[in-house]
């Protein structure tokens, strides 16, 4: 019993000393609740993936995080486009070099695009992002130039380089293969069938040193990832003497800390705990409960910032226009209904107990920070009675007397319950569901939960296999593309139209939308179709999200912005 | 039936071991909760008096209770019973069910924080004693209360009918297997083909043909699956039964009788060994992520995993009787295997596998709050103390949704434990290392 | 004593096969398309490559394996098509079963389906035509809507009537298309009507046999194929997420499982055993009854109520934080080149808390198993002479009847010993140690599948094994126990 004693005394003697040390060092420790799936930069698709290529990669152009406008990042400036809004011709910067201090070249970026577009390549996920182009044609004369051909007109030309890594031909390409061939031939699949050595290139590109191991991702950024521990954190550190060290008035030059850990903690509790032990420096994803309950932490608020930021992010509540009737009764194919459960929805209740009167709804698809929101429309509010009458409108009645409404559809007697969909991820949903389920059985419908994991959510979703079904969508800056989320081509495709949502006129307005460079015009239009949305209510509108920021106050130069993911943390300076 | 008598006799009176009683009062008050769960926490009010009517929401297993044509209480009105004028009205102690949501009390008010109400007048009042949350709510404005006494029903549900599977499951074949052994059980080759041909049977047209309804009534998880279950079983019994009669008929017509030695006791150890060496709570988790989870059906995949412990035991002590005198006697007399089985063994065996079991009921309730606890393979919406606590552990300020289901689970699992522990020790005939050892 | 070894050997081969079984059909069970897990994302759907995305499948398919029967043999029904197995879309196999159920002919149905899937492809061609012209496109917008509808509603519905009038439908709204449309639709209407008319429920009656041989999944899951190695070589697959081998995702994340399982048994035997002898010797007095009850208490405290509490209490700083709240190591990972005892002490602060929740419950088992077995050797014979030899209390305890009484314990050691596999679901989440628990549960959230069953495979063949040399070095120890099976 004595050498027990005595070795736990001896023990937390160590604990003290060790625990004693306080670090003082230029390091940012940053919290994500997901770890990247892989690095690979153009065969991901992760979120935090993306964030961490803003630091490690650089691209054509940069979004300006204050103005929300462009910003050329490699290229010297923004793009020389031709009077048919076809080509565009561009510059790279003279300084702009690779680790191997070689500069980057136009053919850096026809490699890229080659390879994010080559059909053996395995990044399904994006490949539809760069649809759009045609050719790449490089200047003869001067390498650093060189000119995009675009099928169409589109009012994203441009902005859909503000996510494209640029990767150096040198490091994944090693035998220049793909220099050999054009970027139509590697877009057709029966030539690629002849061609043996692409297919050599794409199993070296797609092999899995390259998601994983940090000697083979490089990119032109000012940080590069030295470690990556997985399940437990990925490690930055700057890169010495980079090119971008002798500019420093763009964001994507600074490179404060000398190191930014990304330390990865999916559970609430003991992000809480670290953050409150002083472990970590940021938090922007702590989930909301979690960052009330720091907010109001006296001792807390001591040593960290928090802040709520406004997003372009919004959460709704889906429903099934088009069910087949047969595997999903057809319940919400009536407008009526729609906006009857667009109703029973007990916003202020949800805002309280989930968000402390912290959020503001939201009215359509479009950010109220918006130009092109549409101020006419007024938000729904929670009203029970009016929802049953409106049901009662519809043709639902209480029958057999069970406490559930029915009513006779094609013949068969339907009742008026459903399924609530949500992912198993976050407690929010979990909150939402449970709320909404409550407040339906008041109105007498019956609401059940069904919680899913990730992909089984996405795939009800997408085969249009759900009754009603509660998510969010992350917005941006950009000039809005409704075609995604509410074309009905997209809905025939099994695409992101989960509710299958539109008609002639919505189709019409979303393509002429798309091509139109008048921007007053296109606000215009796109009001109108905000005006659409709101009354066929696809969608019950909830909340707009808020971004929790949290950042302890040792580090200075803050600033939070509406776009993901909210704040730069090469940006953050060691006070 | 004899010795059960007496032996619950001697644990009914205990003098001596108080251990055991209280042990056994709390047991009893936690059944009691569990039965009483509507009547002790409901939004609806036991007796109320509105125009002259008499209702008894609580009792009610409607959801409507019309007045006139014109006028129809919705029993399902949540917090609004409390806002309503009603002649008369009596809530029950905890006036809120478990998914009911207090919006005004919420996000976690703590036991001692003040509790408002807003009547219908816009007036806002400190909330009245009767509708106090005595142990506080959650984020949702759930109370906590009111999710306990539900949440004793669950753990108790599970404790009793997975244990009951497991028994059931375990005494039948532990008991075969220690009382045939290897070479005991002998039958002909024509009713063991026989039998072997009924099985295929059960399993095609019980299982293959009708996996459509088998799915269905997974997914519904409820009394379906129940019936279903039950259904199939007694069929089965019944066409092995007519099998096994049949073959031996044909036996005794074509004289065909040579018998076989069936080694069952090594059939049955090995499924033992290889069950037990499967991790149960993973099995658990990955089983119920496949189909939709719900209690029915955790029930009975705890009760399908843990009769292993049970076989184990009854093997050993159906072995050790075997060789008794009264066994042996019944033998001589020409008693049936299995009445002896049934009628003399299991009666004086069954004390020491009720320790066992009882047990079992412990490691059942931890078993369901572990899970509920990570929250997989339990329903959501249920009020369950894992759940709570698994809440409580996302709000570390909310000490209370930590501190008194973790305690309950305690309490209940120790009250299981000590029974057990006692009822061992009053039979006094087992003895660890030897069920160690077999 | 190598007959009984040999014996024991010959069994262990079964229940190999037994256990891979059940993994096997668990993984087989597991719901949904692995390859839409492995092959597409969220974005893939909504471009022009829905054909690539086919494409690949079906490559991946090959390669995996997947579009082979489930296992050597086969019963089924006579009216079900021998290579039903090659239908992966879940929902489609669903419907077609239900079809069967109903009709027993499984030709009518082909033809029926063939019949859909083309009308579905001429549609689609329709469409394409359509669009070009937006003009038309409008007039065409309600009656394509209604077409498509119905066509994807049959391919689910099983009911008769509700199928005539889908149909019925169809041909109501496709006066404006081109007429090989319309010819398809009469095709699939007269499809339908033979399987209505033609029923031959009677085949689903009739058991089936098929005998497929080595190609089959369970076959190249368990001995391996030119693409994997196979379980029996240590391949679980490629995890459906990470797209990371298994193997290797599990060899990352056992460390930490391993060290702690095996300190915290280490831990355990060291405060046990002492606490175990001195109840045996003092077994009546009040401090032995004490602490027994103690330890009964502990052993029914649950472990995450227990993980929840320290956390609470001792890496809070609004009550005490000595130590910190999750994770293993401090966060900019070990200094550089420091040794091995230097990793230990910058990981130990952070393994305390974890440790005690390990160990704690596992105290009253073994110190009970302890107390039993010293006491009875404490009233055998031999301690009596040893006494009457006038040999030291300390001595005859330790030297003797400890020694005699640790073959149990040994066994028990062993049967704890495999639950690294799995690693402690429980207290690895709360504490987020990165190891396999905290893996299994991410898998089992994400319906990462090959992970669970390779963990749970794992580990029961490990308490398989750890059963049979516990068996052996019994039957080493002890004669008696060859004979007697």
């Amino acid at each position: 019993m004595k050498a027990i004693f005595f070795l736990i005394s001896l023990s937390t003697l160590i604990l003290f000393f060790t625990s004693c040390k306080k670090n003082k060092q230029n390091i940012l420790v940053s919290h994500i609740v997901a770890e990247p799936d892989d690095m690979h930069p153009t065969n991901g698709a992760s979120a935090t993936r993306a964030e961490i290529q803003l630091y490690t990669h650089m691209s054509l152009l940069r979004l300006d995080y204050k103005t929300g406008n462009l910003l050329p990042c490699l290229a010297k400036s923004l793009p020389l486009v031709s009077t048919d809004g076809l080509s565009y011709t561009y510059e790279l910067k003279e300084e702009a070099v690779w680790d191997d201090k070689t500069p980057v070249t136009g053919k850096d970026i026809a490699f890229t695009t080659k390879a994010s577009k080559c059909l053996l390549t395995n990044n399904q996920a994006v490949k539809s992002y760069w649809d759009n182009i045609k050719e790449i044609t490089l200047d003869e004369k001067n390498p650093k130039k060189f000119t995009v051909i675009m099928k169409r007109p589109y009012i994203l030309n441009t902005w859909f380089w503000t996510d494209f890594p640029i990767i150096e031909e040198a490091c994944y390409d090693t035998k220049k293969t793909l220099s050999n061939y054009t970027y139509s031939q590697l877009i057709d699949s029966t030539f690629l069938k002849t061609k043996q050595d692409i297919t050599l290139w794409a199993n070296e590109f797609n092999s899995p040193k390259r998601y994983t191991d940090p000697a083979f991702i490089s990119g032109a950024g000012p940080y590069k990832i030295i470690k990556w521990d997985k399940g437990v954190s990925l490690i930055l550190e700057k890169k010495k003497d980079h090119w971008t060290e002798s500019c420093h008035e763009n964001w994507y030059c600074q490179a404060n800390p000398d190191k930014i850990i990304f330390k990865l903690n999916s559970n609430n509790a003991s992000t809480l705990l670290e953050l409150k032990n002083n472990l970590i420096d940021i938090s922007t994803q702590v989930d909301f409960s979690t960052f009330l309950e720091l907010s109001k932490d006296e001792n807390f608020t001591k040593n960290y910032v928090t802040k709520l930021a406004n997003t372009y992010n919004y959460t709704y509540v889906c429903m099934n226009m088009k069910p087949d009737g047969q595997t999903h009764k057809k319940i919400f194919t009536d407008v009526v209904v729609r906006r009857a459960m667009a109703m029973l929805t007990p916003y202020d209740q949800l805002n309280k107990t989930i968000y402390e009167n912290n959020v503001k709804r939201m009215v359509g698809p479009v950010s109220p920070s918006k130009a092109e929101f549409n101020t006419d429309l007024k938000l729904i509010e929670y009203n029970l009675e009016k929802a049953s009458q409106l049901l009662t409108q519809a043709g639902w009645a209480d029958t057999d007397n069970d406490g559930i409404l029915d009513k006779i559809i094609d013949g068969e007697k339907v009742k008026l319950e459903f399924d609530i969909n949500f992912m198993n991820t976050q407690k929010q949903w979990e909150d939402i569901a449970k709320q909404l389920a409550e407040s339906m059985q008041k109105a007498k419908i019956f609401a059940r939960l069904n919680p899913l994991d990730y992909s089984g959510f996405v795939n009800a979703c997408l085969q249009h296999n759900f009754d009603m079904s509660i998510g969010a969508w992350q917005g941006s800056a950009q000039p809005e593309d409704f075609s995604q989320l509410w074309s009905t081509t997209s809905w025939n495709n099994n695409g992101l139209n989960f509710p299958g949502f539109g008609n002639a006129q919505a189709d019409a307005l979303i393509d002429s939308m798309n091509v139109c460079v008048n921007e007053p015009k296109r606000i215009l239009l796109s009001k109108q179709f905000q005006k659409l949305v709101y009354d066929e209510q696809p969608y019950i509108f909830m909340f707009a999200q808020m971004r929790r920021v949290i950042v302890n106050k040792k580090w200075d130069n803050l600033e939070v912005y509406s776009e993901y993911p909210g704040v730069l943390l090469n940006t953050l300076k060691l006070k | 039936m004899n010795s059960i008598t007496t032996y619950l006799s001697i644990t009914k009176t205990g003098h001596k071991n108080r251990a055991l009683r209280i042990a056994l009062k709390t047991l009893f008050i936690f059944i009691v909760i569990a039965l009483l769960a509507p009547l002790l926490a409901n939004d609806r009010p036991l007796v109320c008096k509105h125009k002259n009517t008499w209702m008894f929401p609580a009792f009610s297993l409607n959801n409507n209770h019309i007045i006139s044509s014109s006028e129809i209480i919705n029993y399902n009105m949540g917090k609004e019973w409390k806002l309503i004028s009603l002649d008369f009205v009596l809530f029950p102690p905890c006036a809120y069910s478990p998914t009911s949501i207090d919006a005004e009390n919420a996000p976690g008010k703590s036991p001692f924080d003040e509790q408002f109400i807003t009547y219908k007048n816009e007036s806002t009042h400190s909330l009245p004693l009767k509708f106090r949350h005595w142990l506080g709510t959650t984020q949702n404005g759930n109370d906590v209360l009111s999710n306990m006494v539900y949440g004793a029903r669950i753990a108790i549900c599970i404790g009793i009918f997975s244990m009951l599977i497991a028994s059931v499951i375990g005494i039948c074949l532990g008991a075969s297997a220690g009382f045939f052994q290897n070479d005991q059980l002998k039958t002909g080759p024509v009713s063991l083909i026989l039998n072997g041909l009924a099985l295929f049977m059960i399993w095609f047209y019980g299982m293959y043909v009708r996996s459509e309804a088998w799915v269905n009534s997974l997914n519904s998880g409820g009394l379906l699956l129940i019936i279903n279950i039950i259904a199939t079983l007694l069929i089965s019994i019944i066409t092995l039964m007519l099998f096994h009669k049949l073959g031996k008929w044909i036996e005794q017509k074509t004289g065909l009788r040579q018998n076989i030695r069936f080694p069952l006791d090594t059939v049955i150890s090995r499924i033992i060994e290889v069950l037990n060496s499967i991790p149960a709570l993973l099995l658990i988790i990955a089983v119920s992520a496949i189909a939709k989870p719900s209690y029915t059906l955790l029930i009975i995949i705890i009760g399908f995993l843990s009769w292993t412990s049970i076989a184990r035991l009854a093997r050993a002590e159906f072995l050790k009787a075997k060789q008794l005198d009264y066994v042996t006697s019944c033998r001589a007399i020409g008693m049936s295997h299995f009445k002896i089985m049934q009628k003399q063994i299991l009666p004086n065996v069954l004390p020491v596998l009720l320790v066992q079991i009882v047990f079992g009921m412990g490691s059942a309730v931890l078993a369901e709050a572990s899970l509920s606890f990570i929250g997989i393979g339990v329903p959501l919406n249920s009020a369950s103390w894992g759940n709570l606590l698994n809440e409580g552990r996302d709000h570390f300020s909310s000490w209370w949704l930590v501190v008194f289901p973790g305690l309950c689970i305690f309490v209940l699992i120790f009250a299981y434990n000590t029974i057990a522990k006692q009822l061992g020790k009053t039979s006094a005939a087992i003895e660890m290392k030897e069920i160690e050892k077999e | 004593m190598l007959e009984y070894v040999a014996k024991r050997l010959l069994w262990f081969i079964p229940t190999l096969f037994v256990i891979t079984l059940i993994g096997f059909t668990l993984l087989v069970n597991s719901p949904g398309d692995p390859l839409d897990l492995l092959v597409s994302s969220l974005n893939s759907r909504q471009g022009t490559n829905g054909n690539d995305l086919e494409q690949q499948k079906t490559h991946w398919r090959k390669q995996l394996g997947l579009d082979l029967p489930l296992f050597y043999i086969s019963i089924s029904q006579l009216s079900e098509p021998d290579t039903l197995y090659k239908l992966y879309d879940q929902q489609a196999l669903k419907t077609y079963k239900a079809l069967l159920n109903q009709t027993g002919n499984a030709q009518a149905i082909n033809a029926f389906r063939d019949a859909l899937y083309k009308s579905k492809q001429l549609f689609n061609r329709e469409l394409q035509v359509v669009k070009k012209d937006s003009a038309q496109a409008l007039r065409y917008m309600e009656s394509s809507h209604v077409i498509l509808a119905n066509l994807n509603v049959l391919t689910l519905q099983t009911n008769p009537e509700k199928n005539q009038v889908s149909i019925q439908t169809i041909l109501s709204h496709s006066s404006n298309y081109s007429s090989p449309f319309i010819e398809q639709i009469k095709l699939l209407q007269t499809a339908f009507q033979t399987l209505k008319n033609n029923h031959t429920v009677y085949k689903n009656y009739i058991p089936k046999l098929i005998w497929h041989g080595t190609a089959n999944r369970y076959h190249r899951w368990l001995f391996g194929s030119s693409y994997s190695k196979g379980v029996i070589r240590g391949d679980f697959g490629i995890s459906y997420i990470k797209k990371e081998p298994v193997m290797a995702i599990i060899k990352h994340k056992i460390i930490w499982s391993l060290f702690f399982s095996v300190l915290s048994i280490i831990l355990a035997y060291a405060i046990s055993i002492p606490i175990g002898i001195a109840m045996a010797r003092r077994p009546h007095s009040k401090g032995s009854k004490l602490t027994e009850l103690l330890l009964f208490m502990m052993y029914s405290l649950p472990s995450f109520f227990v993980g929840v509490l320290l956390l609470m209490l001792f890496a809070n700083p609004d009550v005490i934080s000595i130590f910190p709240p999750s994770g293993i190591k401090p966060i900019e990972g070990y200094p550089d080149g420091a040794s091995l005892l230097g990793k230990f002490l910058e990981s130990l602060p952070y393994m305390i808390l974890p440790l005690v929740c390990y160990t704690y419950s596992s105290l009253a088992f073994i110190s009970r198993l302890t107390q039993t077995a010293v006491s009875q050797q404490l009233s055998l014979d031999y301690i009596k002479t040893a006494k009457a030899k006038g040999l030291s209390n300390h001595a005859i305890i330790w030297k003797h009847a400890f020694k005699n009484s640790l073959l149990p314990l040994i066994t028990v050691f062993s049967s704890i010993f495999p639950a690294i596999i799995g690693g402690s679901v429980i207290i690895e989440s709360i504490f987020t140690i990165p190891g396999m628990g905290l893996e299994t549960v991410r898998a089992i959230i994400a319906k990462d599948y090959p992970i669970v069953i390779a963990v749970i495979t794992l580990s029961s063949l490990l308490t398989m094994l750890s059963y049979l040399i516990a068996d052996v070095l019994y039957a080493w120890v002890d004669p008696r126990i060859r004979y007697k099976k």
